[in-house]
């Protein structure tokens, strides 16, 4: 283990990997800070520009970006009260007022610090528990994979919010467009209409880059979104004083806790562990009036835990293959196009690639603190950008790197084709978060139950009656009839 | 009724009758499920599931629509992209690029001035990031 730990820092350390790690902090700074332009968003059209290098440093600058963006979406929030990216929404309801009051300086030096801790702390959670889980996951076999991707597409239901058949129809999308190709086990072509570039399936990447970026910028364009004026009065002090420490830290500790499950639970991001945070740190202060009117624990909580989700979400990414939110599917992407498949696997044969990460991140953490402490003010200024001008960066890169990954103009078309049916979804309030997760967990689970069918010669009941299968079942059930239960609770 | 949940329960209504009639097309698995297995359960699920939405759009909705929005820019960047996709293998890179830069930047309200310098700029970031950084062929 120690030598695969020193062999993983040896691998970070190398120039080339540290300038990669640095051009994506400094990129997923600028990503975060510019309301327009998201960290999902960032991760992927900026993903085919790493395929051209190994691994390490192609793997550094996606989680530059990653870890770069998520604090740096609270500046805009904090100064404008627009979020920069959807983790920072909680993140609008206590730092707005606070430089309303004059403390922009103070919520913004809230932000990079309590964002790193929330980071570091769930980055600590990922190098503590991964090993264990993936040792664990490491028994499963065919019929139990079948399980927890089952109960991975169940939680679509959970992450739609109040619009749960919508968000299982977009999930069914996803698993529909997974379709595409070659059938897992007979190799027979299906949906491919006679096109041989689809007989391996429609790009990942391309269809990322069209739900996350071009359907944005047609949102956004549809409903004319203005650059806003920013308040350059005095910002005021940047870091805390010892007794507002002692106000914000318990906040933060609790919120990191929070945003760290939140953020492992498939497909449940930043943006809900920040918000539940934010509600449960409400519910058991004291002061609950302050909340939204400028309160530290409120900033604190929200800030803490939509970072920690980082580690969360990489967490059940590495270790099980299934994606922790928007950014890490985009990451598996990432890794299966340099070779390497996430799930336990990956932690018994590539173990120093895993401490590569965990290193990765924790630089990647401690550069974003200090972008996000020293560049506040410059980043406030990039604020000022014209929207047309981002839309159209966005617009090109993304078209560019949807090629450049094959040389295919098929992958320009999924593109478009994804970034109009995101766009369309996206204005009739469909969530987007399911399709993904159908996306990458239907051809696993499809490819699983047909393995374990062939294993068991057809026997159903062996399969669904196998210890951790039937956990999952059950559990798979709870997530489908709890998001339903609580709807006739509360009417709509 | 909510016209979206309308539309969108039509459209995943289609979307599931298509699966699970294109599902009896593919060969059937020997005593195990085959490649049509998966679709039709896909489709039979979207069926259900739109069915259930349909359903749902027929009761009033208390909130108020969020409008139409700004559908003309919309129609011309869509179109706009279409164009720039049609015409990929046409000409050289750079100076399409640039034409479909400068258009769009046009069309969304800026200066024919900030609109060229922006235009250029941008192709050439990404053909030094592509071409010459990653030596993707971009013609």
């Amino acid at each position: 283990m120690g030598a695969d730990f020193l062999a993983g820092l040896d691998a970070t350390l190398q120039p080339q990997v540290l300038g990669f790690l640095l051009a994506g902090v400094a990129l997923g700074a600028v990503f975060g800070a510019l309301p327009g332009l998201t960290a999902t968003m960032g991760v992927a059209v900026l993903t085919p520009l790493t395929f051209w290098v190994s691994a390490e440093p192609g793997l550094a600058m996606l989680l530059g970006i990653y870890c770069g963006a998520i604090p740096t979406g609270g500046i805009p929030a904090i100064l404008i009260n627009v979020p920069g990216t959807p983790a920072s929404i909680a993140a609008c309801w206590d730092g707005y007022p606070l430089a309303q009051q004059g403390r922009a300086g103070l919520a913004l030096g809230v932000n990079a610090l309590v964002s790193a801790l929330g980071q570091l702390l769930s980055i600590l959670f990922l190098a503590v528990a991964a090993f264990p889980i993936a040792s664990f996951a490491l028994r499963f076999g065919p019929s139990e994979y079948f399980g927890l991707t089952l109960f991975g597409i169940s939680l679509m239901a959970g992450v739609s919010g109040h619009r749960v058949i919508q968000g299982l129809l977009a999930g069914m999308l996803g698993l529909a467009l997974a379709l595409v190709g070659l059938d897992p086990m007979t190799a027979y072509p299906r949906y491919s209409f006679g096109l041989a570039e689809l007989l391996d399936g429609i790009s990942f990447v391309p269809v990322m880059i069209g739900l996350f970026g071009v359907s944005e910028v047609l949102v956004q364009i549809a409903e004319r979104r203005e650059a806003r004026a920013i308040d350059a009065r005095a910002m005021g002090g940047i870091f805390p004083s010892p007794s507002e420490w002692r106000e914000l830290l318990p906040a933060g500790l609790g919120g990191a806790a929070l945003g760290t499950l939140v953020g492992a639970i498939p497909a449940a991001g930043g943006d809900i562990g920040a918000i539940i945070a934010w509600e449960q740190t409400r519910r058991v202060s004291r002061d609950k009036h302050e909340f939204g009117k400028g309160s530290l624990k409120g900033l604190s909580a929200s800030c803490a835990a939509s970072n920690a989700a980082i580690g969360g979400a990489m967490t059940t990414m590495l270790t099980l293959g299934i994606p922790g939110d928007a950014v890490s599917a985009i990451l598996i992407g990432a890794l299966l196009t340099h070779g390497l498949q996430p799930g336990p696997l990956l932690f018994r044969d590539h173990r120093p690639f895993v401490f590569s990460i965990v290193c990765l991140l924790v630089f990647a953490s401690l550069l974003t603190m200090v972008v996000g402490l020293v560049g506040a003010r410059p980043l406030a200024r990039v604020l000022r950008l014209p929207n047309p001008w981002l839309w159209a960066g966005v617009l090109l890169f993304g078209t560019v790197g949807s090629y450049a990954l094959n040389n295919a103009i098929v992958d320009l078309w999924a593109m478009f084709a994804a970034g109009l049916v995101g766009f369309l979804l996206r204005r009739a309030d469909v969530p987007l978060a399911p399709l993904v997760l159908g996306l990458i967990l239907g051809p696993m689970m499809e490819a699983n139950l047909r393995r374990a069918l062939i294993l068991s010669r057809g026997d159903w009941i062996s399969i669904l009656t196998r210890p951790i299968t039937f956990f999952f079942l059950v559990a798979t059930l709870a997530s489908l009839l709890l998001p339903l239960l609580r709807r006739r609770r509360v009417p709509a | 009724m909510s016209r979206k949940d309308l539309s969108v329960g039509a459209s995943f209504l289609a979307l599931g009758i298509a699966l699970v009639a294109s599902s009896y097309a593919l060969p059937a698995g020997l005593g195990q499920p085959g490649p049509g297995f998966f679709p039709r359960v896909i489709g039979g699920a979207t069926l259900l599931l739109s069915l259930g939405l349909l359903w749902q759009a027929r009761r009033p909705v208390a909130a108020p629509s969020t409008g139409a929005g700004d559908r003309k820019a919309v129609l011309f960047v869509v179109g706009l992209l279409v164009l720039y996709l049609l015409l990929w293998e046409t000409g050289p890179f750079a100076v399409r690029t640039a034409l479909f830069l400068l258009l769009l930047l046009r069309g969304l309200g800026q200066s024919w001035r900030t609109a060229l310098v922006l235009s250029l700029s941008l192709t050439a970031a990404v053909i030094l990031a592509f071409q010459v950084g990653l030596r993707v062929p971009l013609g």
